[in-house]
């Protein structure tokens, strides 16, 4: 066989980058472009595996590979280039049904692109100037490869496979032809969008195909590396390309850094509060012009809709994250042996982009605590008369300015008891504590916490639901569990749809103004006298933590934070029927916060208190208030500790 | 010669960065803006100068350093505002027309960020020469805070360190400093 002759100069890996480092910006381009090809090759090769006979999908991912394997050829990454072409020699099997898929294949073509993933990580890092970690060998992945696609070669007739791998290019880019075809309007769209290219890519492909023919199969990628001499030559290839990867939906859209998106919204935002500024300075007020009153209502119109305009600019399907987990599902499900069917819903929900990504982590831990902990095998199944197919659920939807997105299983369901025995036996709770369902539940959030007897290999790995709930905190989100034994876990993860602006509720103490998020607030009320109810310590003078009074609404005892102690400042009043109570919840727990007075409702921005006050609890940063003076915003969560409501819970069971 | 000192800060302050290890009185040297607290005169290099304002509404933050008089929005990016007088351990006084905010570049967790200062009053801006400037005495107990003294016009003036002083948010007794005791 002459492929293994061809291994070791194409085993040594990118490393070069010199050759391309002055074109940085080509590259990030490629970075880009090959991320959503790997994501669109991905999805696709899970519905193949489930539906051989989808023909559009086989096509569509040899499409992707193949485009990734000539951009990777002009920016010389052969390591990428040759895994590629591996890859899409296996396809080219399957797309003419000399292979059957089988998860073995399937497993392949995930190892190859698991691969290009790693060098393109590499290479990112080497763009942005650091240090990346050692190029890993792709001799091993070839030779995997080249065994899946053997299978196909011998049983080929003879004549067939030469023909077909020495004029390669040629030959694909017929049976491309073919198949875009079939779609007419993609063929008609690329050549009426670009004039002239159909014969550009013609000669292109017939160069191509003339360069390749001379040399032995499988060391074609290594010569080509040279290839690219003519910048204007890698342009049309590169546009060629572009078209062959096929419906693009940003045909009609741009790419645009997300700083300068960043930057607008923040600009927005000022805009809109410099707006206010003006409708409220007094000696415009004072001024009973109705035409005035009216321009000022529509400037205020304006700015409101330039902001939602900029607001959803940012605002991105959650369908790529739930992608990512379908990857994972399947994996991890062939590799424990365990049945499982994804099924997702609310894929269109949108959020913000920022958001989206930073949930994609802790979505994955979330899915892979299922598929380990949750989920039995089909034999525990079928002993307890349930369908041996386990089935993880994943939804999104919005619920006020949140998302929630579920992550269900129909697995064995947590056991309260067994948490708490646990959480016992490593001192994270004390022995006769009484706690709620939903306060064991999130005992599993402890660090160093699991609920496995045994660790495993998947989620054994030091990382656990703690650092889950830390990402999604940073994000101004929570987490909530519902759970069944013997019938499933629910996680409810629930975050701000947007990072920048807010709708707020104003509240004062001691003259100075605090800031709440909207959505954090059920309701607002002022106490009757009847109402209060003191708990444990009778509330005395010394060491009288908020955790020692409650008040009852409709029946339900609530536990009150005063903000002034908390944060140690002088109120207006210190009785609760002077003030104002606002209904929140920290940690699956309802509670009161006691404030001086409600000032009012306002959109906001939110800026970071910066590194200074980095380390101060009950406080996620600030925003600058209709006036121009900054205000505080509070984070309920830190304000009522997760140490605080188990303490009242106690306290409350000892009552 | 004194022209030619005139113009030449700038340039000076620029080189001297690179050879620092060098000549450490030449880094030193170059304009900077006299402030006064009690009748202490400080100098705060103008290369991390980035404004001078009036007093603006503060807002207080619970449970921030003692130091921390609070946070001010610099048109539409928040700052923190040290209080100088409770960082160098000098008697509160009532803010007068006087007292003002300056604004000042530091280095903070590797990052350039804004920090206001609350002075009792801006009084100049001076081109101090290397060899008006001596070294301040180093406490026995702590850091120095001040990159060196320097006399002018028969005045004693404090020239600060704004990383060291705007990073350590303890209370540190200026007295020492200034009497080297």
């Amino acid at each position: 066989m002459p492929e293994h002759a061809a291994l070791e100069p194409s085993a040594v890996s990118t490393s070069d980058l010199s050759a391309f480092a002055a074109d940085a910006e080509m590259v990030a381009d490629f970075i880009t472009e090959a991320r959503e090809h790997l994501a669109a090759i991905e999805e696709k090769m899970l519905l193949i595996e489930k539906d051989a006979s989808d023909l559009e999908s086989v096509n569509g991912v040899f499409r992707g590979v193949h485009t990734i394997k000539g951009l990777a050829g002009f920016l010389e990454l052969k390591s990428i280039q040759d895994i590629a072409h591996e890859v899409e020699t296996l396809l080219d099997h399957v797309r003419s049904q000399r292979l059957a898929i089988t998860p073995a294949l399937v497993d392949s073509v995930f190892g190859g692109i698991d691969f290009i993933r790693l060098e393109i990580d590499r290479l990112q890092r080497l763009i942005a100037g650091e240090e990346p970690p050692p190029p890993s060998s792709n001799t091993g992945l070839l030779l995997q490869l080249r065994s899946s696609g053997a299978g196909a070669k011998t049983e080929t007739a003879a004549g067939q496979l030469p023909e077909e791998e020495s004029g390669s290019e040629a030959a694909r880019m017929a049976s491309e032809g073919g198949t875009q075809a079939d779609g007419g309007i993609e063929a008609s769209q690329d050549a009426g969008a670009a004039p002239g290219s159909v014969p550009q890519s013609g000669a292109d492909s017939v160069s191509q195909a003339g360069a390749e023919s001379g040399l032995h199969p499988g060391s074609d990628l290594t010569a080509q590396s040279g290839s690219p001499a003519i910048p204007v030559k890698v342009h049309r290839r590169r546009e060629q390309q572009r078209a062959d990867a096929g419906h693009h939906p940003e045909e009609r859209s741009i790419r645009v850094d997300t700083s300068k998106l960043d930057h607008l919204m923040n600009m927005v935002g000022e805009l809109v509060i410099a707006q206010t500024l003006v409708a409220n300075n007094p000696h415009l007020t004072a001024i009973q012009d109705p035409r005035l009153l009216s321009d000022l209502a529509l400037v205020n119109r304006i700015a409101g809709e330039v902001q939602r305009a900029t607001t959803s600019m940012r605002m991105v399907p959650i369908g790529t994250q739930f992608q990512k987990t379908a990857r994972v599902v399947r994996d991890l499900a062939r590799q424990m042996g365990k049945q499982i069917e994804l099924r997702t819903s609310g894929e269109d929900t949108e959020l913000d982009k920022t958001i989206a990504e930073a949930l994609s982590g802790p979505l994955l831990h979330m899915v892979r605590n299922s598929v380990d902990h949750g989920i039995e095998t089909p034999e525990e199944r079928s002993l307890t008369a349930k369908d041996p197919v386990a089935q993880i659920r994943l939804a999104a939807y919005h619920k006020g300015a949140q998302i929630v997105v579920e992550v269900a299983d129909d697995g064995r369901g947590m056991d309260p008891q067994k948490i708490l025995a646990k959480a016992v036996d490593r001192g994270l709770v004390q022995r006769e504590s009484e706690l709620s369902e939903s306060a064991i539940y999130e005992l599993i959030f402890e660090p160093g916490f699991s609920t496995a007897d045994k660790l495993t290999e998947l989620s054994g790995r030091g990382v656990g639901l703690d650092v889950v709930l830390r990402h999604v905190q940073q994000l101004r989100g929570h987490i909530d569990i519902e759970s069944e034994v013997g019938a499933g876990t629910t996680f409810f993860l629930r975050l701000p749809l947007t990072l920048g602006v807010m709708d707020s509720l104003v509240v004062g103490v001691g003259g100075t103004r605090y800031i709440l998020p909207l959505y954090s607030v059920s309701e607002i009320f002022c106490p009757a006298a009847s109402q209060i109810a003191h708990l444990g310590r009778q509330n005395g003078r010394q060491n009288d933590r908020d955790t020692a009074e409650a008040v009852t609404l409709r029946g339900e005892a609530l536990p009150v934070v005063r903000l002034h102690r908390r944060f140690n400042i002088a109120p207006r009043t210190e009785e609760l029927t002077e003030g104002v109570l606002l209904v929140t919840e920290a940690h699956g727990r309802r509670f009161c916060l006691f404030v001086d007075e409600m000032v009012g409702k306002q959109e906001i921005v939110i800026k970071s208190l910066g590194e200074i006050f980095r380390e101060l609890a009950g406080l996620m940063g600030c925003a600058i208030l209709s006036d121009g003076q900054v205000g505080l915003i509070l984070d309920v969560e830190g304000l009522f500790g997760a140490e605080a409501s188990l303490q009242f819970q106690a306290e409350g069971a000892a009552a | 010669m004194p022209e030619a000192t005139q113009l030449d800060p700038p340039g000076t302050e620029a080189d001297s960065y690179e050879d620092r290890a060098g000549d450490r009185a030449d880094d030193r040297a170059g304009k900077y803006l006299i402030f006064r607290l009690e009748e202490l005169h400080f100098g705060v290099r103008i290369g991390n100068l980035r404004e001078v304002m009036e007093m603006p509404g503060i807002t207080f933050v619970p449970l921030a350093p003692p130091c921390v008089a609070g946070v001010i929005n610099l048109r539409g990016s928040v700052i923190p505002v040290i209080d100088l007088r409770r960082k160098f351990g000098l008697p509160p006084e009532p803010a007068t027309a006087a007292t003002c905010i300056v604004a000042i570049r530091v280095m903070v967790a590797f990052a350039e960020a804004i920090v206001g200062v609350i002075v009792d009053e801006v009084l100049e801006v001076l081109t101090i020469e290397a060899e008006m400037i001596e070294d301040a005495p180093v406490p026995e107990d702590g850091v120095s805070y001040l990159l060196g003294t320097a006399m002018v016009d028969g005045k004693r003036r404090l020239l600060l360190d704004v990383d060291e002083v705007l990073n350590n948010l303890e209370i540190q007794p200026v007295g020492r400093l200034v009497h080297g005791g």
